[in-house]
Formats: structure tokens, sequence, C-alpha cells
């Protein structure tokens, strides 16, 4: 050690003034300041105004148009908590703009939408699942056409999170489906540069773009749930992501059996407006639990509901030839086309509370598929 | 004692973009063949016949390819054994990003491209390219909307982009 | 691949026609320079490729000569300005020695078109007028007036006015053409007025009037049955007369407008050429400095839309060699860049040729000559020159000049015949120097004095290539701590009197041996 070494040292955030000096009487100056050197002698820090952050991201362009939160470094830390990954770590790049959606990125946007921490993992999720090249983010981002990114949690996740899988599930009233919907929307608006006009070319927009989050209703249903159909084992955690239009209704209250009760399904299924009517592809089926009941009760398996509903749900081809590309002949036949390409696109899951209504949602047409991927629940430790 | 009250501050939600940079494939100075590289959006052959009348004794090659979704590898393949591939059309979001997108592929195999988009998508086409690293993409601009109107009408349109078509051929 | 032109070509043969027609012509407004006689050149190598295929073709070229003087040409004096208005072929010849100011202008232009290969069929328009060939389609354009006064209105900003005709009579009294307004006809006979102030008539079959442009143009397409013609690029903006002129040609005429082919100007150092400032370059002026082939290949290198400037002075030498390169990869002396860019510069220089050969000419540095033919103009001095620093052909080396051929020896005598014209005219002062024939007084310090003694022994004592010697200078002028600005100015001080030259060993092996031996040991 050298002599230099042992100089006294004045602390960086040492304002210099001696002790003598501070504890000295100093009737005459009429202040109770401990330091004139300083600006102040006590500094706290306090959240930033909820309405105005709120204001000034949507002045911006940073929001959905509703107030968010502040993400503040301590509110997003928390979220990072429970991630496995480090903050930076790139998750995916997401069209048009080529953002890189860091796991810090995702947590900002999350923190943003109302969620909660535990949320993080399902949303790193679902950015890794839409990032997947079958899912063509690029063409379901810029589209004029409503398509919006539905988000199905399977699994005993989904109760932990405390998501509704059953009366209004498809909104409103819970956090969890509607932030963690509304968080992807955010990462989509701020990571991708889907804003409406410049990313985002939907004519209409479209009221699923704020949130569309849901969990299926296991418990009540007669068949597999969506995740064992692919693969998964009944205790895994999945989330899959279908590019997938507004959810439309099937009001049946009359069919006492499968067929009839399929046949309002497929009719309401077959449009000549959807994409699926040019560019078969796949349609969610939203079965409600009655619906499901009833249809159970002949003894129908799941496989043969999608038959039914792949083999029934056609429409002339004179007018599914209306829509954005050209019908392509092989999906033509004798003069009919068909909204999905087999029964495998037809997405069946169970969800809903007590009431005879099913809800149907088309899809992009051929231009995405849906993905599922297993949720890794195990959370990193942290000090 | 005098206080200090200290707001947080908020994180950038924005996501950052990675630079990177493609080069852009110079036009050939004579060509014999030219892919035309139709999406089968309504009035994308009006125009691709259109212009490609305009390119005298010349090969062509049509090439179908998805409107809102990325060419097949084949159809990418066969698009790019010609010497220039012109694609059309982005007249709207999904399919505007999946011809530029097609063009930039094209671009990464060798082959010098031009894009026709609709002078409403053009902007949007062009910000497109530039995220991915080819700002220069060449993208000719055709009035919109191009869908719902009349053959006539569409081939008036694409008539009025020929000269500019020539221009960047450099076809006297 | 295919050149341009030989694309316009192959188009053409599309058009089911007996005979091709490819049209050129130019306004003699003064000297016709390589900015206003593009399309000449153009024609001609459309009209080339079309026999090429089989087609029936030929190609014309009109002088504009019925055209207004609108600019007093370069380097007529002021005095012409009373000539303004009035047809060029009205105007007498500015020296005297032509019969009027046309031919004294078209003259020289006309006279170099055989160097470059190209066979027109000529026309003049005042001719055209005075021999009655426009007379059917006068009556044509005054009956329709109507009509094409509407076409011409889509395309005008101020609608011209209800009696506005076609057709512009010369001013009887001033002789001017551009001043003269038609307002009615009567059968053949046309009223006019003049800003002169003269009010008459006169008949269309006089000659003694014009069409206005854009009808003369679309007249003369069919009159001549053109089916290509190249224009600079004014006719062709949107809206301007081709286009106007293309939908008069149809509707008028009842004729399909010949395929248009725009080229862009070409500008001298930078400079819009114009005959009025004296700004121009002529193809006489040209085969003065170049081969024929030269302007071709400058014509034809890229596309006609393409901008290009011509620079006579250093950059002449840079686009020479260039034209060398290319000629080499045609006859694979040298590889190109890329396998496209080899056949981009092989199809060029094939429609830059006038005549074909089998093999490749003799060549050596334009360059390099134009230090050589400061040295000497004897050319067998010169051809040795060349041998000595190693510019002949592989081939050629060792060759005697006169064991070597008379194509060879042409080809070298028209180089420096070039090289002379472009020493004389466009050579910057500093490429400029002549071998002093005695001792100039120069000062040189010591270090200097001893460097060119030993590169005098150097010489005295063996032979050397260029490289060799400029390696041997490079030790000797270190090893007495010279630097090498400082050895070279000694060389080029004591030789040419100057501070600069040519590249120094290759200067010293151009030179008499002997000579500069004695020079450099300061005996001569």
């Amino acid at each position: 050690m050298t002599k230099n070494d042992d100089k006294l040292k004045v602390n960086a955030n040492s304002c210099g003034c001696l002790i003598d000096d501070l504890l000295a009487d100093k009737p005459d100056k009429g202040d109770d300041r401990l330091c004139s050197a300083r600006d102040s002698d006590m500094e706290f820090f306090v959240d930033p105004d909820a309405e105005k952050v709120s204001h000034d991201f949507y002045q911006r362009r940073l929001t959905d148009g509703l107030p968010i939160i502040p993400p503040t470094r301590e509110r997003v830390n928390r979220f990072l908590a429970f991630s496995v990954y480090e903050a930076e770590d790139v998750l995916g790049i997401l069209p048009p703009k080529m953002g890189q959606a860091t796991v810090e990125k995702i947590a900002i946007n999350a923190v943003m939408a109302g969620c909660l921490p535990q949320f993080q993992p399902v949303l790193e999720q679902v950015i890794k699942a839409i990032s997947q090249e079958k899912f063509n983010l690029a063409g379901v981002n810029a589209t004029t056409h409503p398509v919006s990114i539905c988000t199905i949690i399977n699994g005993p996740l989904a109760d932990e999170l405390g998501m509704n899988s059953a009366t209004g599930c498809l909104g409103p009233g819970n956090m969890a489906n509607a932030s963690i919907g509304r968080a992807i929307r955010l990462c989509l608006i701020n990571i991708a540069s889907a804003l409406p006009g410049i990313g985002d070319h939907a004519t209409h927009g479209s009221p699923a773009k704020y949130t569309y989050c849901f969990a299926e209703n296991e418990k009540q249903s007669p068949w597999d749930p969506l995740h064992v159909e692919r693969g998964y084992k009944e205790d895994d955690n999945t989330v899959t992501v279908l590019a997938a239009e507004a959810p439309h209704n099937v009001n049946d209250h009359r069919s006492q059996g499968a067929e009839d009760l399929l046949d309002t399904i497929c009719h309401t299924a077959a449009t000549a407006g959807c994409n699926n009517s040019h560019v078969p592809g796949e349609l969610l089926v939203i079965v409600s639990p009655e619906h499901a009941a009833t249809i159970d009760q002949e003894g129908w398996s799941k496989k043969d509901v999608q038959n039914y509903i792949h083999k029934n749900s056609r429409l002339p081809a004179v007018l599914g030839d209306r829509g954005g590309r050209k019908l392509d002949e092989k999906w033509i036949s004798q003069g009919e086309v068909y909204i999905t390409r087999s029964p495998r696109d037809v997405t069946l899951v169970v969800a809903g509370g007590p009431g005879r209504h099913t809800m149907i949602s088309h899809g992009f047409g051929s231009g995405s598929e849906s993905v599922t991927m297993t949720l890794n629940p195990e959370r990193r430790d942290k000090s | 004692m005098r206080v200090k009250l200290t707001e947080r501050e908020v994180l950038n939600p924005v996501g950052e973009v990675q630079e990177k940079k493609i080069k852009l494939i110079p036009l050939p100075y004579d060509f014999d063949k030219v892919s035309l590289v139709d999406n089968t959006k309504p009035g994308a052959d009006i125009i691709l016949k259109v212009l490609s009348e305009s390119l005298g004794n010349r090969e062509h090659l049509w090439v179908q390819k998805p409107a809102g979704a990325p060419a097949t590898k084949q159809q990418i393949q066969e698009a790019a054994s010609s010497d220039l591939a012109i694609l059309a059309l982005g007249d709207c979001g999904s399919c505007t990003s999946w011809v530029v997108l097609d063009a930039i592929r094209l671009e990464k195999c060798g082959t010098p491209t031009i894009s026709v988009c609709s002078d409403h998508f053009a902007p949007f086409a062009r910000e497109l390219a530039d995220s991915h690293g080819l700002k220069s993409l060449r993208i000719l601009e055709v009035e919109h909307p191009i869908a719902g109107l009349s053959d006539e009408k569409i081939e008036e349109k694409a008539g009025k982009i020929v000269g500019n078509l020539l221009y960047l051929l450099q076809i006297p | 691949m295919k050149h341009w032109t030989e694309r316009i070509a192959s188009d053409l043969t599309n058009w089911n026609v007996d005979q091709h027609v490819v049209a050129s012509g130019t306004s003699i407004s003064g000297s016709i320079h390589i900015g206003n006689s593009c399309d000449v050149f153009i024609a001609n190598a459309v009209g080339k490729s079309l026999t090429k295929l089989g087609e029936n073709a030929k190609t014309i070229w009109i002088a504009d000569d019925h055209d207004p003087l609108r600019k007093v040409p370069y380097p007529l004096p002021e005095s012409y300005e009373k000539y303004l208005g009035v047809p060029y072929s009205q105007i007498p010849c500015p020296e005297g020695c032509c019969d009027n100011f046309v031919e004294h202008f078209e003259k020289p232009f006309l006279e170099t078109l055989p160097a470059f290969g190209i066979d027109l069929e000529t026309y003049s328009g005042f001719k055209m007028y005075h021999d009655g060939v426009y007379n059917d389609y006068i009556r044509k354009s005054l009956e329709r007036a109507p009509r094409i006064r509407e076409i011409f209105n889509q395309y005008r900003e101020h609608p011209l006015k209800a009696n506005w005709l076609p057709y512009n009579p010369i001013c009887s009294e001033c002789g001017r053409v551009n001043t003269t307004t038609a307002y009615d006809y009567q059968g053949d006979t046309v009223f006019y007025r003049c800003q002169c102030g003269h009010e008459g008539e006169m008949d269309i079959k006089s000659g003694e009037g014009k069409l206005t442009w854009r009808v003369e143009w679309a007249a003369r397409w069919k009159i001549f049955g053109v089916t290509c013609e190249p224009f600079g690029k004014d006719h062709a903006a949107s809206g301007g007369s081709y286009d106007v002129s293309k939908v008069i040609s149809q509707e008028i005429f009842d004729y399909r407008a010949p395929y248009p082919v725009p080229y862009e100007w070409i500008t001298l150092k930078g400079d819009a050429m114009s005959k009025s400032k004296g700004v121009f370059f002529t193809p006489g002026q040209w085969l003065e400095i170049g081969a024929p082939e030269t302007l071709n290949y400058f014509l034809f290198r890229s596309k006609p839309l393409k901008h290009k400037d011509f620079d006579p002075g250093m950059p002449f030498l840079d686009f020479i060699d260039q034209y060398d390169r290319v000629e080499r990869i045609f006859y694979d002396a040298e590889e190109a860049a890329s396998e496209k860019e080899m056949e981009k510069l092989k199809k060029i220089y094939e429609v830059s040729q006038i005549k074909s050969a089998d093999s490749m000419p003799f060549q050596t540095s334009y360059r390099f000559l134009t230090v050589a033919r400061q040295i000497s103009d004897d050319p067998e001095t010169i051809f040795q020159i060349l041998e000595r620093n190693s510019q002949l052909p592989a081939d050629m080396e060792g060759a005697e000049y006169d064991s070597v051929s008379p194509e060879v020896k042409d080809k070298l005598n028209n180089r420096l015949v070039n090289v002379e014209n472009w020493l004389e005219t466009y050579a910057p002062e500093f490429v400029k120097f002549q071998v002093q024939k005695e001792l100039p007084q120069v000062e040189l310090n010591e270090k200097q004095e001893a460097f060119l003694l030993k590169v005098a022994d150097l010489l005295e004592t063996s032979d050397y290539t260029s490289q060799e010697l400029h390696d041997e200078m490079y030790l000797i002028l270190k090893d007495l701590g010279l630097k090498p600005q400082k050895a070279f100015q000694a060389i080029y001080k004591i030789i040419i009197g100057k501070k600069q030259g040519p590249r120094a060993a290759s200067f010293v092996l151009s030179l008499d041996k002997d000579f500069v031996i004695k020079r450099f040991r300061r005996e001569a």
C-alpha cells in the first residue's frame, strides 16, 4: 500500500460541510436547513401520477386508448422477478417494425396493461408463440382484415392465475383474462408498431383487438381439452394463440341432438364474408358446457364433432370467391367451398357458463396457423 | 428542512430495432426473362399483364403466390429463376406486407425486384422494407383503390405507371 | 442479353410493316453537336439491328431547316439578330463559303457520317414544303383544325383561341414565321396577320409557311412511314410533343405513332450544351481526338435516358482506357469483373463497331502515347519507345517497326494523330513537356546530383524494364537519404526543365539511352 492510498477520501455524496458547522447554532439565519450546500435536505421518491403518465403515453401513441399504470422501474422489476430469462433477452422480433421483444419490454407493457407480476411467463410464451413463422404475424398485424390474436390458456395454471373459463370468460370482469389480452395488444402496438394506420391497417379495427384471452373450462368439458388434443399432458400448462376475428354467437336453445345443434353452428360459420370462405383455414369453436353436454349425450367424440363441422361448413364457391385473393380450385367441390381445410382446422374448446350459446371465431384463413406452447412454471430464484 | 419530492421515472415500452442492412440487387442491364409474381389479389394479374406487355419481346414467367402469407420456397425459387421479378399487388395490409417481404426474399436470392403497391399502402411498404434493412426496395405506386374496379379501369390505372416502370428499367 | 438498340429492333419486329423507317432529325440552328445528333447515331444502330434481324429497314434524317431561328448561334455576330424568326433556309451563309446558313452548319456534320459508318437518306424540311409533300396534310390539318385545337388544349394550361389554325405562313413583308397568326383560310389560301403589322394571304402550295411543330411531326411520320424515332427528352415529357403528336397521328392522319426512344442530354464538363453559348462538341471534333468507334461506345455504353457528361480533358484519357479495356474483354484478352459485366461489355463493344474484326486490333495505350508523342514525332522511334516500356502486345515482342503489318501501322498512326490533336487542344498544361535539347540552367543539390550520376551508371551497365528501373532508383535514393519527390524532380528538371513530368522510370526508358546518360552526367 502506498502512502497516497491513506489520504482522506471524501465521499462523492458528501456536501463538504463540517459537522461543527451543521451542529452550530445559527440563530441569525432564520431557517432550519441542515445544509446550505444542497438544494434539499431530504429527498422522497413518489410514483408518478397515473393520469398524467397515461395522458402523456396516449399523446405519444403508446397505448390502446385506455389509461395505463405507469411502468416504473420498481414495478417492472417485480415482473422480471417472475421470469426465467434475463431482462435483455430477446424472445421475438415482431413485424412490421421488427422491434425486439425483450423480457423487459414485455414486462413494461404488462405493467401498463394492469397485469400482475405472475402473468409475465404467460406473456413471454405468447410472444414466443406469435413469433413462430407459421403464425405470420407480419400479415396478421398489417392486414386490413379485423383479425386479432386470441389467447387460450390450458392447464392448472389457469386457476392459479385466477382466470375465468366460465360465465363471462370472454369478458368483461376478470383481471387475468382482461389484462393478459391487453398486454399482448400493447406489445403489438409498442414493439411491433401495430398502430392503426401505421403498422395495423385493419379497415375498422375490432373490439377484439383490445383484449381476447380466456381459459378453457376443462372441468365441464366431456372431451380432451385443447392442450391434450395437441399432445400435452393434462397437468401441463399451455398457451395457444390463434389469429381470429371477434367471436360471433350461435344461439341454440331447442336442439336436443348433436346433429341439429351442430347444424346451427355450421350454418353460422359458413358465411361468405369471412377469410375462410376464399382461403380456408382454422375455425375456433367455443362450445358452452350445456351445448357440449347435448352433443356428448349421443356419444359424439371430439373428433366426430370436428369431422361434422368440417364437412358441413361450406358455402357456394361463387360467394366465397369474392374475398381478397382468388379462391384456389383445390378447395372447391361440386361448386362449394369448405371453410376449413380438414377436421383438424376446427379448433374446438369448451368454455363459458350456463346457457345454450356457443361462440365461433373465424381465423385469418390459410394465412396463419395457430401455435400452442408449454409454460415453464418454475420460477427463477432471485435474491 | 427542505424536502424534495422526486417522481420516479417511467420506462419506455417501445421495442428497439436492430440495425441490419440488406443489399439491393441492381436491375439488369438487359434481361430476357421476367417473373410476374401474382399474389392473386383482384387486379394483380391485370396490372402485371399491362406492365409485361410494355416490356417487348421477353419471356414472361407467371408465378402465383398467396396474398396475405409468404410465398412457398418453391414459388420463390421459381420466381428467382428469371433475370428480374415484378410483384403485384400490395393494396391492403397483409398483401403489402408479403409483397414486400417476398420481394426481399427474392433480393436475398440475388434476383432484382420491382414491387407494385397502391399509393395508399406504399408508405407502409417503404417503412416495412426499411425495418427489414432494405430501405431502397423498388416500389412502383399505382393509384388506390384497385379492388372492386372494372378491368378497364384497372388497365387504365396500370397504364399510367408503365412509363415509371420503363424508366426504372431504363428501357428506351 | 441484348443491347438496348437491339432490344428496340427486336420489339419492332412485332410491327406488321413492309419496311421499317427509323427517323432522325436535327434543327439546323447552328453547329450540330454530339448532344443533338444523338438520335442519328441511335437511329443508325437500330436500323442496322433491324437489318440484322432480317427486316427491311432504312434510316432517314430530316433537316429541320424550315424552322425559325430562335437564338443567334455561336460564333455568329449580333448582327444576325435581324434573322430571328426567319426560317434557317432563308438566312445567308455566315462566312460566304456555302449557299446558305443551313448548308454551312449541316455540311460539316454530314461529312463526318461516313467515318461512323452511318448511311442515311437525307431530307430537307424546306424542300419538302416547296415540293408540295405536305400539301395534303396542310389541307387536312386546316379542315380538322377544331379537333386539333381540342387535342392541343387537353395538354395546355391556356386554351388556344377559337380561330387558331395549326399553320404558320412566312410573312411576305418581314420574312419571319414565328410572328404570324393564320386566322382563316379558303381553299388553299390562308389569311394571316403578322406582328410586324402586315396582313396578308398566301397559298399553302407555295411552301411559304409551315405546319405547327406537333402537327408537322405527326404528318412526317405518315409521309415517310416512320416506325421508330429517337428524340431528346424534352419532347418526351408527359403531355409534351410526342404525346400530342401521337394523338394527332392516330386521330387526324390515321397512322400509328412510331416507337419512341427518348434520350437524355449530354453535358459538356457539367454544362448543358448550347449552340447559342458555344458550349458544344461536334462529332467532327471527336474524330480529331478519337476513333469513331469510341464515340459510338460513349453513346451506347449506357441507356439513352442515363445522363452522360463529356470532358475532353484528362477524363478523356480515362475514357479511352475504359474503351481499350472493353476491347480486350471482347477479345478475351482480359477478364471482366463478373460474367454479367463481361456479357454486357461485349454487347456494347459489338454495337459500337463499324466494321467487325476477327481478331483483336492492335492496341497501345493512348495515355502512354501522350508521353511518347512528346518525346518524338517519328512513328518508328515511338514504336521503339513502346517496345522498351512493354507497351506492345505480347505477340509483338521484339518486332521491328518495318516488319509490322500495315493495319498495325495504320492503327498506331491514327491514334498518334488523335493524341497529337488532344495534346494540342485539350491537354492541360501539366501534362505537357518538351525535352530540352540543351542542358537547362537548373539548380540541383549534391544529393540530387549524386542520384543522377548513379542512375546514369546503372543505365550504362545494364538494360531494365520500367519496373526494375523504378525499384533500382528507389534503392539509390534510399541509400542517399533522398526523398523520392526530390529525386524525380532532379530527372524532370534536367531533362524537361520542369518540376514534374510523366512516371519517371518509363519516361527515362522512353528517351534515347545515350542522351539520358550524358545529360545526367551534365555532358550534354
